[in-house]
């Protein structure tokens, strides 16, 4: 079994990862992908937390998460190609309508 | 009728303007005899109302009457408090009164987007009958900047070319100084907890924590008056925080200027009068040089900068500034002769000043121009429309007979009482007021008549309807104004003796006088 | 205790009445004249009111006649006007409230009938006078302000208080202005008209500083209160106000000043007479009514009013003395230089009240007011004669084009020279006693019963009196002579004279031309002839008062017995001048009086009557032309104030406002750029993209996060 920590690291790389990509792609696709890498490196904690102290909770918020995401995803793609019917474009810096 | 006056009437008035701005929101735009009809009728039914409470007040009572105070955020000490004195009633009456005539005057004016141009007049009215009745400071605050929303619309949407500068200016500049005041609320507000141990944003309430805010210091009281002063100051408008007001006047559509300079200013002075002068009296006998020096600069320096204005609302605008000027240095004498006089001189203001800008319209409606110097002779021409105006002219400068004579002489005669050299001074604005003002009536009416005013027409049936309650309104405080000092005659009374204890105390002068002659007359054998 | 504390006064219910029918009269007229078709209408209102007026007077006056002495006033009181509620004033607390209340006593009554008397005449007057006026709609708004102005005037005689005063002060001032105004579409008329208002203002500074002042030592504005506790206050030790202690005196002295600059507005003395002469752009029913006959005395009667004031006041009266006396000399001398026959009268007016003025400054307050009614006969008759001139002239004003009238108008004529008569002081014309009364007291001030002991002041003003006295002679002489003797020299005749004249005119003979382009010109051919009844009557029972108007108050010293003067005696808080006081000395002065004037009448018939070609006056002019147009155009006063103050007024005026444009709403507008300023700063931070907002939402995170890990 490995050790907690092991787990929080990857964990945190994966965040990283993930947030790293919110941060400096312009792709919306891509972003929302590193978001899902963002929910997961959440879920890894839950799950290894959970374990580690024997309590169902984390397992429980995991499989929450999961649906979230899954929603998330739903909405996201949805907006993602609607944009892409109207403005020909999934990069977001593109997206400035609202911007004063 | 007396039996006709009491909370619920009283709030029916109030709130009347806002309910028929519901209703009317439902019909559709195009209809627009409807908002007109429906917004006048409004208005007029709300006045009738009011009477009611012209006759029903208890005249030999300082008390606020009508009272009415239901718990609304009671975890915070906020009531729905709502009563008036004889200050509010009569400040309130006046909104009442110019409530119809606002919007009769705007018929012919207004042509765009006329339903949200009457909604938004409704909305205003209530949230100034508002500010008059409530007795909640919570409530009040609400009201106060309520009132600057619609106010800000109007000017926004009908005014001239320059209504955006005009509108923004108006509200950030009104804004900035409420909001000090509100620090200044909450100041006494958590005094008051401190103090008491419970949460009360009564204006009573407040008005008690005079001892305790005097125990805090002396800076602590004055800091407090000055925010509260910068907040009705730039209401008023005092020298030198009055430049809003040109601008909000010119650029404002008829109405607007008529509701500005009759109402919203008053609630400059009305806020003098209700809160810093009772709740800071200490403060307030310590600012009163300062302040009596600006209402001086303010009258003079109003009336020379109206003396030189090529165009006629701004020349009203600037006189303003000077005759509320002489509002501010009756109210700061601080004795029953000035600040009878201050309260005549806002009602007086009130009557005069929207006569003299539906006057600039009714010309302007016609020529869409308000340059002086585009008229001339219309004494010719419009008979009518001339003697309209030269009765508001004479009301304005204080004619004898006519309403500003009262609140003028009161004044002035206040001041003198307190700072003979002060008052002397003052009496100059006599002089300029007369300059100015016949100096327009000079040039706009009378001399040679140039051939674009020659077919201008008399004024219609409906105008003359404007001006006809204002003229008599004039008439009638001129000649017989007792009413209205039996009206104010307690609240006066009780205030003076909150700012300065034992006010109006001491011999009576025909006591005093029949007790030493014997004695002299004695001593002379 | 109750009687000294204050005068006596009777109730009385009819009083109102005498005021406010003129009001109706301009009530009904003002809102039902410009519909009513026939003329006839606005003058049965107009005429019937103030003549019923004049009635009730007269019934009043006979009332008060029969009333005992010293208790002879009336009094009404309709409501209450003003209740200011407390006032600290000098000894207590005041609780006084001003009444709408009317009193008529002797003084008060003598003004009322005067008011109501010559106003009915001069309404007559103007039927005939404004005949062209009632065909072309305007006649009703004339008739209408002329009753506005008999109801202001009343108010101002008979009200009971300073503030009733006031009001009529202020309402006569107000229709002074719109009749002055009334051919309103010639700019010199509006100009004048509203010259005319702002310089009553300035007055009336100092009559409302005076009133307040007033107050703070007697603690009351009405007149029998104020009279009745006068010798109280006036014997007080000292009398401390706003933390300074004087004598009582010394705040009588101040009143006394305000008061008077009241009076000097209102009366056209120096330094605010500039406006009488402008108002002659009015028509002339207004000139002889308002501006000679009785609101230019306003300021007589209400220094008579409150000569209880200005006994206690000894430098207030030398100031009324002084200026009173430089103002009868100095407009007697402007009018020397007048062509225009109304200027003249204007200046001449100016003149008399001048002497009035002198009249009260030496303390004799009854010769003052007895030289007000006789001035009110005289002038009045001259100014309608003067009118009736114009309008057989054919609106000629330049007594350069008149002459010859004496055969044409003999009823005109033959008033208007007993008025000159009168004015110029030859006995037994009114004038002679009113006149002669003046200067006699303030001679009697310097004399003083054989010893030199007065003030040389007195002297001095004496010596001004008498030569304005001669001036007076001098210029109505002329006036007479230049418009009724010789040939006529009117329209027609010699146009070249008439350009002429026009052009040495000066910019301020406005007057001249008044609607000469829409008078009829029918008249032309004929030359001018007698006026109608209604115009040549008022003119005639005015010209009868004239002559006999001075035997009202003939002096003891003649073997009269002072009706006028014991008559205000109770209201006068002097000492009566001492039984057979007559001495050689004032027969004396009677005499030469009596000869300077005759003489002056003689130099001015040599100069304008016995010389066709007027070569001596000419001469004069050509030798010193500086100093004609100096005093042709009234010593530039009007320049001077203009120089000195409304034209710096209006530059500042102008400068303030860039001022308030620039600084004050400067200093707003910088506010509000700053604000921008600053904002423009974080708004960087607000860069639109979501990212970045993420970005620093995780560096924030990460801070918090380092934060709590260290703690």
């Amino acid at each position: 079994m490995a050790s907690p920590n092991a787990v929080l690291l990857v964990s945190f790389l994966l965040f990283s990862i993930g947030i790293a990509g919110v941060l400096i792609r312009r792709n919306a696709l891509v972003i929302l992908m590193c978001i899902e890498l963002m929910l997961n490196a959440a879920n890894l904690n839950f799950v290894s937390m959970a374990r580690h102290s024997g309590t169902v909770g984390g397992h429980a918020i995991a499989l929450l998460v999961m649906g979230y995401a899954a929603a998330e995803v739903a909405v996201g793609l949805a907006l993602v190609v609607a944009l892409y019917r109207k403005r020909d474009t999934i990069q977001v810096d593109d997206i400035n309508l609202l911007k004063g | 009728m007396s039996a006709f006056a009491n909370p619920t009437t009283m709030l029916v008035a109030t709130f009347l303007p806002l309910a028929a701005a519901l209703v009317l929101l439902l019909v559709p735009k195009e209809n627009t005899k409807a908002f007109k009809q429906g917004a006048l009728a409004a208005m007029l039914l709300s006045f009738i109302v009011s009477l009611a409470f012209w006759f029903g007040y208890d005249r030999t009572s300082d008390a606020v009457q009508w009272t009415l105070a239901k718990d609304w955020m009671p975890s915070l000490g906020v009531k729905f408090s709502v009563g008036m004195d004889g200050i509010s009633l009569l400040l309130w009456l006046l909104t009442t009164f110019l409530g119809p005539i606002g919007a009769l005057c705007s018929f012919e004016a207004i042509e765009e987007r006329q339903k949200e141009y009457y909604i938004w007049l409704l909305v205003l009215q209530t949230s100034m009958l508002g500010v008059f009745i409530a007795q909640d400071m919570f409530l009040f605050y609400i009201f106060w900047e309520v009132m600057l929303v619609p106010m800000y619309f109007l000017i926004g949407i009908w005014g001239g070319p320059q209504k955006l500068y005009a509108a923004i200016k108006l509200f950030l500049y009104t804004l900035a100084g409420s909001l000090l005041m509100l620090v200044a609320i909450l100041a006494i507000y958590f005094l008051q907890h401190k103090s008491t141990g419970h949460y009360d944003f009564s204006i009573a309430g407040f008005q008690q924590m005079a001892p305790t805010i005097a125990a805090q210091g002396k800076t602590f009281g004055l800091l407090l008056a000055l925010a509260f002063f910068l907040a009705f100051a730039i209401k008023v408008p005092m020298f030198p925080f009055h430049t809003w007001l040109p601008d909000a006047h010119v650029q404002a559509p008829t109405a607007g200027s008529v509701i500005l300079a009759g109402v919203l200013l008053k609630m400059g002075t009305y806020g003098f009068v209700r809160f810093l002068l009772p709740i800071l009296p200490d403060a307030t006998r310590v600012l009163m040089p300062w302040m009596l020096a600006l209402a001086v600069i303010g009258i003079i320096y109003g009336a020379l900068v109206a003396m030189v204005q090529p165009d006629m609302k701004k020349l009203v605008a600037y006189s303003s500034v000077s005759h509320l000027g002489m509002c501010m240095l009756g109210m700061f004498a601080l004795n029953a002769y000035g600040m009878k006089g201050a309260l005549f001189q806002m009602i007086n203001h009130g009557i005069s000043t929207p006569g003299l800008f539906l006057a600039v319209a009714v010309v302007y409606d016609r020529r869409h121009t308000r340059q002086i110097a585009d008229y001339g002779g219309l004494m010719k021409t419009m008979p009518v429309y001339a003697t309209v105006f030269i009765i508001m002219t004479l009301s304005s400068v204080g004619l004898p007979g006519l309403n500003g004579f009262i609140g003028e002489l009161l004044s002035l005669w206040g001041a003198f009482q307190a700072y003979p050299w002060l008052g002397a001074v003052s009496t100059v604005a006599i002089v300029l007021g007369a300059a100015y003002m016949l100096w327009m009536v000079q040039r706009v009416l009378f001399g040679e008549i140039s051939e674009a005013n020659a077919k201008m027409p008399d004024m219609s049936r409906r105008e003359l309807a404007t001006f006809l309650p204002l003229i008599a309104a004039a008439v009638w405080i001129g000649l017989y104004p007792k009413p209205f000092f039996d009206v104010m005659d307690k609240p006066v009374t009780k205030l003076l003796t909150q700012i300065t204890p034992g006010y109006g105390q001491g011999p009576a002068l025909e006591q005093a006088r029949a007790t030493a002659e014997p004695a002299a007359t004695e001593g002379g054998h | 205790m109750e009687s000294a504390m204050h005068a006596v006064s009777t109730p009385t219910s009819l009083l109102w009445l005498v005021v406010f029918l003129p009001l109706f009269g301009f009530v009904i007229n003002g809102l039902t004249g410009r519909k009513l078709k026939s003329n006839k209408v606005v003058d049965l209102f107009a005429l019937g009111t103030v003549g019923v007026s004049f009635l009730l007077s007269c019934v009043l006056f006979v009332k008060l006649a029969g009333m005992e002495e010293g208790a002879r006033s009336l009094h009404q009181s309709l409501w209450t006007w003003l209740a200011p509620g407390a006032a600290a004033v000098n000894g207590g607390v005041s609780h006084a409230a001003i009444e709408w209340a009317y009193k008529f006593d002797p003084l008060s009554g003598a003004m009322a009938l005067l008011v109501t008397g010559a106003g009915f005449l001069i309404h007559l007057f103007s039927t005939g006078y404004m005949g062209e006026e009632r065909n072309d709609g305007r006649y009703y708004r004339f008739m209408a302000y002329m009753n506005l102005f008999v109801f202001s005037m009343l108010n101002l005689v008979l009200g009971a208080n300073i503030l009733m005063m006031f009001l009529g002060w202020e309402g006569v001032g107000l229709c002074s202005y719109l009749l002055i105004g009334f051919y309103f579409d010639k700019d010199f008329a509006a100009v004048a008209a509203k010259k005319a208002f702002v310089f009553n203002r300035v007055g009336d500074m100092g009559f409302m500083v005076g009133f307040f002042l007033l107050f703070m030592v007697a603690g009351s504005l009405d007149y029998d209160t104020l009279m009745g506790s006068f010798h109280g206050i006036s014997a007080l030790p000292s009398i401390t106000l706003f933390g300074h202690t004087a004598a009582p005196a010394f705040w009588f002295n101040i009143i006394g000043v305000c008061l008077f600059l009241g009076a000097c507005g209102k009366s056209a003395q120096i330094p605010l007479y500039v406006w009488l002469p402008d108002a002659m752009a009015g028509p002339t029913p207004v000139s002889a009514l308002i501006h000679a006959a009785t609101m230019v005395t306003s300021g007589l009667y209400m220094i008579t009013r409150f000569n209880f004031i200005f006994v206690q006041a000894p430098v207030a009266l030398e100031t009324v003395l002084i200026i009173g006396s430089l103002t009868a000399l100095a407009a007697a001398s402007m009018g020397l230089a007048q062509y225009d026959i109304k200027k003249v009268l204007a200046y001449s007016t100016v003149s008399q009240l001048g002497y009035m003025f002198m009249g009260m400054g030496a303390g004799a307050f009854s010769a003052g007011m007895f030289h007000v009614f006789t001035h009110a006969f005289f002038k009045a008759t001259l100014f309608l004669g003067s009118g009736a001139v114009i309008v057989a002239c054919h609106h000629e004003q330049d007594m350069r084009n008149m002459g010859g009238l004496r055969k044409l108008m003999p009823i005109t004529f033959a008033s208007m020279g007993f008025a000159t008569l009168a004015i110029s002081g030859v006995p037994p014309f009114s004038g002679f006693f009113s006149k002669d009364e003046i200067l006699w007291r303030v001679f009697e001030q310097w004399y003083q019963g054989g010893t030199h002991a007065g003030s040389s002041l007195y002297l001095v003003c004496w010596i001004l009196g008498m030569l304005g006295a001669f001036m007076t002679a001098f210029y109505m002489t002329r006036l007479m002579v230049m418009t009724f003797f010789g040939e006529y020299r009117g329209a027609g005749h010699d146009p070249h004279h008439h350009a002429v004249a026009s052009e040495a005119h000066g910019h301020d003979d406005h007057g001249h031309g008044d609607h000469h382009d829409d008078h009829g010109h029918e008249g032309h051919g004929h030359g001018p002839k007698e006026v109608a009844w209604t115009m040549w009557l008022p003119v005639a029972i005015l010209g009868v008062l004239a002559v006999v108007g001075g035997f009202l108050n003939l002096p003891a010293s003649l073997g009269g017995s002072e009706h006028f003067s014991k008559w205000l005696e109770p209201l006068l808080y002097v000492q009566p001048a001492a039984e057979g006081h007559a001495s050689g000395v004032e027969y004396g002065l009677m005499a030469f009086s009596s000869l300077w004037a005759l003489s002056a009448i003689f130099l001015a018939w040599r100069f304008y009557g016995a010389d066709e070609a007027w070569s001596v006056p000419r001469a004069f002019v050509a030798r010193f032309p500086g100093l004609y147009t100096w005093v042709h155009n009234k010593y530039f006063v009007d320049e001077g104030i203009d120089a000195a103050i409304v034209r710096p007024a209006v530059k500042g005026s102008i400068g303030l406002w860039k001022f308030d444009a620039t600084v004050v709403d400067g200093l707003v507008n910088l506010t509000a750029w700053l604000l921008r300023q600053l904002s423009g700063g974080f708004k960087r931070l607000q860069s639109g993209r979501v990212q970045n907002y993420a970005f620093l939402m995780f560096l924030g995170f990460l801070a918090i996060a380092l934060w709590k890990y260290l703690a």
